[in-house]
Parts: structure tokens; C-alpha cells; sequence
């Protein structure tokens, strides 16, 4: 721990409350601040003001002031007339004047607050950008002389990770934190209580709490949290309530605001001071009024967790199953993908993992051949914006490791980390800088353990080894090693004695990978299930299986319902009911049951029932039909429900539904008759390239146009959105392009179309352009150089089958 | 900045201005519909946000903000401003880019609802403010939002800062998209008595409109703003 570390532990430790200051901006707004220009130039412009605050905060009891630097970060300050060195130099100069002047022995804070950025995914802005704009602030605050960071009214997870590791990877200053939730105990962005205080945690901050947003007594739900789950000092600096929009008043008084906080500081909060609406009437009030009290020692007890940027997972809340399908090994589809960069294809597996019952998904990358840092990081980047579930990295490879876990936006687990000095050097560190959780694999350089209590001596090692390294205890997860059956045959009973020995001797939770034990054996889906219940029976907390094997997710179900668990019992009645429940609970008329197969299947097309067209197509596919369906009744069928929306009679989620029916039919006509995938194997030439411009990031429109176009057989190449014009004419080079579709929703962007299709046409002449878009109007389509108009989604069709009209579409190649 | 809280249930959704946002208002009505609606409006009502962000300014103030004919024609001779921000914040947003890896359609009628509903929680909270400002002998006129008329998106940007000063929740990028995608920013004029004497608010405000003329909504008898409820309370 270093000195600063020390010091401000033994700060802490001096009294039984430390208090903080109050609100700085309505403070300055008395003085004249005007709110169009940030507070920060008043450290050099009116250094004086800034200095009575501190010392009027001083004079009132807080003992940690602020420095007036919220808005310090380069994003904020640009175009700023001044320096932002010069600003935090000034900020730290007057704070530590005021200081040595009250002679009192206080600390300053510097203030780090939000960038004023959206992260990503919600947003644009990158971790790395936030990285090192909270470095370079954190590199001043180190240089002036900031007794410490505290990172304030931080909404987002993300952006709190980036500037919590830039302040520990860039000074030796303890690091507090706070983040701003709303009252029903989540902050803007979603992320709980129990996810913010084990994340930041693990992360290693010295304290952490919530400032801002309303009065203590309206944020209980939030501060029982913060009380039920720090394990470290706790930070409450909330508003003087809530102010009245017609008077401007707060409603809490100085005295009423101090009866609140005390209610909740003798349950063992630490440091406590005001935000927005307080001043300092307020810090003496309460100064004043937890003078003789006493604050509770609390000893929350930590079971372990992973999370998402807004859900934990309580290890002891288990058992839980981990999707294990985004796993290339054995899957030319996944390799594939990741070969060509098509992660919207790992993020359908994910997302139907999630749906199957998967609570957190194991992410694999490993691709011979690939750049494999670049595939996690993007992978990773991809599921935080489709899942709301924990991610569990799993390669060996620490560069690809650190790839995932820096664009990891919550607490992951690493999968995983064996007794291996090259690991142990490597590894164990980055799980440690980052806050994972680990899986303890119990393997080392010396021979493969024989054994159950050999693998019980690695393990232990191991967790010697993670406990030295700082980590917790209960976020160690040891996989008890399930080795193929048709290898070892007493694979099974050595994984369950594994098991016992794990819980009887080492205390730690336990994980399985199930598919290991079947390998190569037939009935894979019986055996997996069969052991699971057996091995949850006896205790297990995680088990990697494949959670689209319904085998896994009964077996997964029933033995909660054994538990007496409610809620799986109602996931189990609806999954035994999913059968029946199509056509009854969507109370249409059931497909007559005396109906030709070939009218039961245009019926279900049209009413977009998915597993009814592909029953029914089987049956008819049985029956010898074939390629005749696709031109005798899909086309036509296809055509007629376009006809249906474009003259109002149906709506475009009926159309869109319908075309996933017929692509479901299509998929399996192609597969009997053996006919090559269109979309692979489509020739150049057939390809159409589309793309949301340059500036828009509505996509769905775009999307929407896609599945039309591919449910007809068409080869699409999506650029995505936000796509440069260059991007968009080296495409059309690259797949022989004969026509690109182009969306926009905002009139801001139109001018982004028409630089596309100029610099497009200057390379490739013959290519054509169809362009949609709310905001496109036929004549200004025209007017930028389009060769088509989309009017509404199903006018792409004719426009494909006009450029491509000596071709023919769906397989027929 | 001031920040409040709405329920669930203060925010009735009209199932026509969804349908109206599918496009296909005289399209037939099937249970599968129906049942894809109510699903996806559970969703949205469960997984968004239901705050609403104010701030009160002197017209003088924001003068550098309230750019054009039509925003000032608006406000008429009410000496203060009111901004609202409304969001669904980033989980709606989320939900959408995973239904259209799942199930297009759904994804549509997920995008639709949620359309429809951040506008529902415009209302709600418009109508709350209004109330509340009644207590105060305070009227508060319509909304007007940035991209109305002549009144430029570029002024977007300013008026979140207004709201939110240094600890924004709504984003605005340099085209005037904002993010979460589901947000609303939009300025109302707030005046002393009990009735706006401002003769110029009787304009249509669909004249002010950029699709004026060639709107398929209005050709239907329709429009998309409360103008009419507005004209309605005055008289």
C-alpha cells in the first residue's frame, strides 16, 4: 500500500464521521457565477470566491473539501480560453491555501467528475478515450498535490471503470468513488447498487458511496443497499432534497437534512457531506448533529459475484448455467464468422442463449490464424450491447485476455487460470487489476493430477496464490475437471469426489464443464443432463453446457423445482406449454385440420407462424415436393403480401413475419435438395451493398430492407451504420457491386448520401442506387444522383429484381 | 436542473399512435398483433426510465438558443422558458438492437411502442408541470422542440446544457441525434395569470412543420403534436 494509501486509512480511523463539503455551483452562482461558462475558469479568474467557499466549508467542519475541478476533463474544457494544466494547478493551489490557513488538518479531493460523454454502448465514446482524459486529469491532480481522487456523480459503469484504473494506474493517491442513483435504486443508466459497490470493489477503490440526485430520505432504498453490501467505508452526499420548479427552493432545511443523514450515518456510514442545494448551514447542521453519535461497525458478508453493467450475479444464489456455444472448436459456422469479422452472428448466438436460459455466456475466440485480441475485444464490444448478462472470458492468451477484460464494461470471470507459472505471472495480475472473478483450473507444470485429492492439492495452491494476490476468496470458482468418459471411465465419479474435497476442504464454489464428459459418446444430451442432476444434487454452483440442449435446461429446471423454487416452476409449466401454446394463445383459427398441407402452409406464412411452416413444409418435402414449392407458392405467396402492405392491408411487422416463415420453409427446401447456400455462394456481381451514411446510426429501417432482400435471396453486404462514403465505394469494389441501398433519418445527414453515391459512381459507373429514408423526399433522391426511390420497406424487391432481372433469385443460380 | 419521477401508470399509451407509427393505420387488426403489442409494451413500460428533467430560464437568457421566426412566434410575449427532457434512458435502446437479431417484426413493433411511449411520457409530464404551475398563477403553453419550423437542431445541444449543466443524462452529438435514442428535448413558454394572451399561438403549428403539404398524416385527418387539445383548453 503506499504512503498516500496509508495516510488516508489512518485519516479515516481518527474520527468516528468525516465530513465533506457541500455544493460548490449554487455556492458560486451567490457570488455571480454565470452558468453558461464553466466554474473551473473562476480558479483563475476569481480565485477569491473559490477560496471563501473552501474556508466557509472549512470553518463548518468538513474535513475532505473538493477542489473545483468537476468539469476539469479535456472534453469538457474544450475550447476553453485557458489551460486545463493551469486550471487544476489554480484549482489545488487555492484548496490547499485554504486548508493551511484554517489550521486544521483536512484533505483535498480532487473532484473528478463525469466527461459529459454517453459511453458506449448506449453511446459513441470509447473506454479508451475516457481512459486517458481521467489519466491526464488524475497525472495533474498527482503533480499539485491532491491528497486524493474522488471520482463523483458518475451514472455509468463503464465510464466509473475507466476512471477508477486510470486514477490507480497513473498515481499512488487512494481513489474514492460515488455514483448518482435515482430512487428506485438504480442509477440512469440501469446499473443496481449490490452491481456499482462489488465492481468498484474489486476494482479497488478505498471507499465508495452515492452523492446528488435527492434528499437522504428519498434515496433509503439506495443507502440500505449501500449499507447491505460495502465491505468498505461508505460515502452519502446527497442534495437538500428536491427543489420546487416554480420557487426554486429546496426542501429540506439544514436541520432536516441533518435529521436524515443521522438517521442512516449511526448505521455505519463514514464520510458524509451535501451536493445540490446545500451550503454551509447545511455541513454545520450536521456537523453539529452527529457530534455525540456513534456509528455502527458493519461486517456484510461477500459471497462472490460477475455481473453486467446493471445486474449482479450472488455466486451463493446459484446454481447457474453458463452458455458455452460461442466456442469455435467444432463449429465451422462460428470460425467462419470470426474470420470475417461477422460478429452480428456471435451476437445471435449469444442473444439465443440468453433466451434458452443461459445466466452468463462463455466467450471463446480462439482462431488459428486470426487476430484474435482484435476478435474478443470486438466480441466483447458486440454482446455489452445485445446481453444484459455476465461474460465469462476464456482463453489463455493474455494479450487476449486483456483485450476482453478492458472492453468489458462490468465484473467478468476469466475462465481460467491454472497453476502455471507462466499464468500465475501473467493471468493472475490481470485478473486482479481488472476485478475479475476466476475459474481455478486444477492443472500445473508438473504431471496431470491422477487423482481426486491431487487435483485438491493444485487447486489449494492456488488459492493460496489468488489470496496473496489480493483477491477474495469468494470469487474463486474451482472447476473439479471433467475429463471424457470415453477417455476415463471413472471421469464422472472423480469429477463428484473432486466436488466433496472442493466444499469439505477448500470452502470454494464449484464449476463443471459439461460437454467434456460426453465427448464422442452417443446420447450426449442424456448423459450431460443426467450427471448435471447428479452433480447439483451434490452441490455444483456452475455448469458449462450448451443451454439450446433442452435436456440441459429441464434438467437445469426440475431440480430448482425440487428446491422449492417458484419461479422455475413457472418457467417449466410455460416451456411444456410452448407446444400447445402457438395457435391457442394467439387465438387465431386454428389451421384447419382437413387443409391440404400446401394450403396449411401458405396459412401459416401468412400469419407469420414460424414452426407451423416448417412442419408443414417437412411433410411436404416428404411428399416428394421440392423446388416447385419455391416458385409455385412461396414466390407468389411472398409477392402477394408485399402487394398486401404496400396497399395497406397488412402491417410491416405482419410482412416481416410472414418473410421469416417463408425463410424458414426456403431454408429447409434448400437443405433437402442439397442446393448450396445463396448467400455464399451467390456470384459476384449479385451482391447489394447497404448502409446506413456517414452521421445516422438508426439502422433498424436499414435492417428491415436486409431481411426483405435476403428472405427473396438476395446476397446483402451490411457496411452497418455510421458508414464513410470511402467505405461504401470500397465495398462496391471489392463484392462487384451492382447496386447499393442507402438509408437516412436525419436531414442533417442527407448531405453524407450525396457525397456517397459521387464518389461511388466515379469509380464504379454502372452501379446503381436505391435510397429510403423518413426524411427523403422522392425529388431530393433524384436530385443527390439516386437511380431509385424506396418508398417504403417491400419497394427494394422490385428494385433488386429490375437491376438484377437476368438473374433469378433464391438458389436458382 | 430538476429532476422528477413519473410511474408507469401516469403514462397512458394510445394504442392508435403506435399503430400509427407501423404506418398502416387502416390495416387489419389481427390477434397476432395484438398480442405482439401488449408484450412489447409490458417490455418498454418495465425496462425504461420514467424521470423528467426541467429547468426554468429567462427568455433573455436563452436568447442565443431561441434561433428563428417560428420558435419566437411560439413563445409569444412569455418572458420566461421552460425546458423538458424526457428519456426512456439506455435500456429501451438495448432491447431494440437485440429483438432485430431475434425476430425483425417484433423488433418494429418493439421500436414503434417505444416511439410511441417516449412521447406518452412528454405528455404526462408536460401535463404535470402545467398543473403544478397553476398553483403559482403560471401558464405554461405547448411544446416546441428543436427541428420544428425554422428553430435549428443546432440549438440542442445548448439547451441540454441548460437542463443538465455539468452532469448530463440526455447526449446530443454535433447532427442533433441524440442518445439514448428515445429522448425528447423541447422548450415551452411560461408567463404570470391564468390564460396565455399570446395571439400568436393560435397558428396551426402543422404550418410550421417541414412535411407542410405533403404530410400523409394531415391528408388523413390526422397530426402528430397536441395543438388541438391546447386550442381547446384556451377556448
Amino acid at each position: 500500500m503506499s504512503n498516500a494509501k496509508e495516510r488516508f486509512e489512518r485519516f479515516l480511523a481518527k474520527k468516528e464521521f468525516i465530513f465533506l463539503d457541500g455544493a460548490t455551483g449554487t455556492e458560486l452562482q451567490k457570488f455571480g457565477l454565470n452558468l453558461s461558462q464553466p466554474s473551473e475558469y473562476w480558479n483563475l479568474e476569481e480565485p477569491q470566491y473559490i477560496q471563501a467557499i473552501h474556508q466557509g466549508y472549512l470553518a463548518a467542519g468538513s474535513d475532505i473539501i473538493y477542489a473545483n475541478t468537476f468539469g476539469s476533463s479535456k472534453a469538457k474544457l474544450a475550447g476553453s480560453p485557458f489551460a486545463q494544466e493551469d486550471l487544476v494547478k489554480a484549482a489545488l493551489e487555492i484548496g490547499l491555501k485554504a486548508i493551511r490557513e484554517s489550521g486544521k488538518e483536512a484533505l483535498l479531493a480532487y473532484d473528478m467528475g463525469p466527461l459529459g460523454k454517453l459511453m458506449y454502448p448506449s453511446g459513441n465514446f470509447t473506454y479508451d478515450k475516457a481512459y486517458e482524459d481521467f489519466a491526464g486529469q488524475v497525472r495533474l491532480a498527482a503533480t499539485y498535490g491532491a491528497d486524493l481522487i474522488l471520482i463523483e456523480t458518475m451514472s455509468d459503469l463503464y465510464e466509473l471503470k475507466a476512471a477508477i484504473l486510470a486514477a490507480k494506474d497513473n498515481s499512488s493517491l487512494p481513489v474514492v468513488c460515488s455514483m448518482t442513483f435515482q430512487t428506485d435504486g438504480r442509477t440512469f443508466n440501469g446499473t443496481d447498487v449490490e452491481t456499482y459497490v462489488n465492481f468498484a470493489t474489486s476494482l479497488g477503490v478505498e471507499a465508495l458511496g452515492i452523492n446528488c440526485s435527492n434528499g437522504p430520505q428519498a434515496l433509503s432504498r439506495v443507502i440500505e443497499d449501500l449499507l447491505r453490501y460495502s465491505r468498505i467505508p461508505i460515502l452519502l452526499k446527497p442534495n437538500a432534497g428536491m427543489p420546487d420548479p416554480a420557487t426554486g427552493q429546496y426542501n429540506l432545511t439544514p436541520k432536516s437534512f441533518a435529521k436524515e443523514m443521522g438517521h442512516f450515518a449511526k448505521r455505519g456510514i463514514k464520510l458524509l457531506g451535501g451536493c445540490c442545494g446545500t451550503n454551509t448551514e447545511y455541513i454545520r447542521a450536521l456537523s453539529s448533529w452527529l457530534s455525540k453519535m456513534e456509528s455502527a461497525k458493519r461486517k456484510p458478508v461477500y459471497q462472490g459475484s460477475a455481473s453486467s453493467s446493471v445486474e449482479s450475479l450472488n455466486f451463493a444464489e446459484g446454481p447457474f448455467l453458463i452458455g458455452e456455444r460461442i466456442n469455435p472448436s467444432n463449429k465451422e459456422a462460428l470460425q467462419t464468422a470470426l474470420q470475417e469479422e461477422n460478429y452480428a452472428y456471435v451476437a445471435k448466438m449469444a442473444v439465443e442463449q440468453e433466451a434458452c436460459g443461459a445466466q452468463l455466456l462463455d466467450v471463446n475466440v480462439s482462431v488459428p490464424g486470426i487476430d484474435q485480441a482484435k476478435a474478443m475485444e470486438q466480441v466483447v464490444l458486440t454482446l455489452i450491447a445485445v446481453c444484459q448478462i455476465p461474460l465469462v472470458l476464456d482463453s489463455k492468451d493474455p494479450a487476449v485476455l486483456e483485450a476482453g477484460l478492458k472492453a468489458y464494461n462490468a465484473k467478468p470471470i476469466i475462465n481460467s487460470l491454472s497453476y502455471r507459472r507462466s499464468e500465475l505471472q501473467t493471468i493472475l495480475p490481470l485478473a486482479k487489476h481488472y476485478g475479475a472473478s476466476l475459474i481455478l483450473l486444477p492443472l500445473s507444470d508438473e504431471r496431470m493430477p491422477s487423482s481426486a485429492q491431487e487435483r485438491i492439492e493444485v487447486l489449494a495452491r492456488l488459492k493460496e496464490a489468488c489470496l496473496a494476490a489480493g483477491h477474495s476468496e469468494a470469487d474463486l470458482i474451482a472447476d473439479i475437471l471433467a475429463l471424457p468418459l470415453e477417455a476415463e471411465p471413472k471421469a464422472a465419479r472423480d469429477c463428484l469426489e473432486t466436488l466433496r474435497l472442493c466444499q469439505e476442504q477448500l470452502g470454494l464454489r464449484t464449476l463443471v464443464g459439461l460437454s467434456n464428459l460426453s465427448y464422442h459418446l452417443p446420447g450426449r444430451a442424456k448423459i450431460n443432463a443426467a450427471f448435471l442432476q447428479v452433480a447439483l444434487s451434490a452441490g455444483l454452483d456452475f455448469a458449462l453446457a450448451d443451454p439450446l440442449q433442452e435436456e440441459i435446461i429441464d434438467s437445469c429446471l426440475t431440480y430448482r423445482i425440487l428446491q422449492a423454487d417458484w419461479d422455475a416452476l413457472d418457467a417449466f409449466s410455460r416451456r411444456e406449454a410452448d407446444d400447445k401454446r402457438a395457435a391457442v394463445d394467439l387465438k387465431i383459427d386454428r389451421i384447419d385440420a382437413d387443409a391440404n398441407p400446401e394450403t396449411a402452409l401458405a396459412f401459416s406464412i401468412r400469419s407469420g407462424l414460424l414452426d407451423e411452416a416448417k412442419k408443414l413444409t417437412k411433410t411436404l418435402l416428404g411428399q416428394g415436393r421440392g423446388l416447385d414449392l419455391i416458385e409455385a407458392l412461396l414466390l407468389p405467396l411472398l409477392d402477394d403480401l408485399g402487394r398486401a402492405y404496400q396497399e395497406g392491408e397488412i402491417y410491416l411487422p405482419q410482412l416481416l413475419q410472414a418473410a421469416s416463415a417463408a425463410q424458414s420453409a426456403l431454408d429447409l427446401i434448400r437443405q433437402k435438395l442439397s442446393l448450396e447456400n445463396h448467400t455464399e455462394n451467390a456470384e459476384k456481381g449479385q451482391a447489394i451493398v447497404m448502409a446506413t451514411v456517414q452521421g445516422d446510426i438508426h439502422d433498424i429501417g436499414k435492417n428491415i430492407a436486409k431481411t426483405i432482400l435476403e428472405n427473396y435471396g438476395y446476397r446483402v453486404v451490411d457496411l452497418g451504420k455510421d458508414v464513410a462514403p470511402e467505405s461504401v465505394r470500397d465495398a462496391v469494389l471489392e463484392h462487384d457491386c451492382r447496386l447499393v441501398g442507402l438509408s437516412a433519418l436525419m436531414t442533417a445527414t442527407l448531405p453524407a448520401m450525396e457525397t456517397t453515391i459521387r464518389i461511388t459512381k466515379e469509380a464504379a459507373p454502372d452501379c446503381k442506387f436505391m435510397l429510403g429514408g423518413a426524411v427523403l423526399t422522392e425529388n431530393y433522391a433524384y436530385k443527390i444522383g439516386a437511380d431509385y426511390f424506396c418508398a417504403d420497406a417491400n419497394s427494394d424487391v422490385a428494385i433488386a429484381r429490375e437491376v438484377f432481372k437476368d438473374r433469378q433469385e433464391l438458389g436458382k443460380r | 436542473m430538476y429532476s422528477y419521477q413519473l410511474e408507469p401508470q401516469d403514462i397512458p399509451l394510445e394504442r392508435r399512435s403506435v399503430l400509427r407509427l407501423l404506418g398502416r393505420e387502416t390495416a387489419k387488426f389481427t390477434a397476432a398483433l395484438e398480442q405482439s403489442l401488449t408484450k412489447q409494451e409490458a417490455l418498454i413500460r418495465a425496462k425504461s426510465q420514467h424521470r423528467y428533467f426541467v429547468c426554468r430560464e429567462r427568455r433573455s437568457d436563452m436568447a442565443h438558443l431561441l434561433v428563428g421566426e417560428d420558435i419566437q412566434r411560439h413563445l409569444g410575449t412569455c418572458p420566461e422558458v421552460v425546458i423538458l427532457a424526457v428519456s426512456l434512458g439506455p435500456e429501451p435502446d438495448l432491447l431494440i438492437r437485440r429483438a432485430q437479431l431475434q425476430d425483425m417484426g417484433e423488433a418494429m413493433v418493439l421500436d414503434a411502442v417505444a416511439s410511441a411511449y417516449v412521447e406518452a411520457l412528454a405528455d404526462a409530464a408536460e401535463e404535470r408541470l402545467r398543473k403544478h404551475f397553476r398553483k403559482f398563477d403560471l401558464v405554461l403553453s405547448t411544446r416546441f422542440a428543436p427541428g420544428y419550423g425554422d428553430f435549428p437542431l443546432s440549438s440542442l445541444q445548448g439547451l441540454l446544457e441548460f437542463v443538465f449543466g455539468a452532469n448530463p443524462q440526455i447526449y446530443c452529438d454535433t447532427k442533433g441525434l441524440m442518445q439514448p435514442l428515445k429522448s425528447i428535448v423541447t422548450v415551452l413558454g411560461l408567463m404570470p395569470g391564468k390564460q396565455l394572451a399570446v395571439s400568436a399561438m393560435t397558428e396551426d403549428a402543422c404550418s410550421l412543420c417541414f412535411m407542410a403539404g405533403r404530410c400523409a398524416l394531415r391528408s388523413r385527418g390526422g397530426y402528430c403534436g397536441n395543438f388541438k387539445q391546447f386550442q381547446a383548453e384556451r377556448n
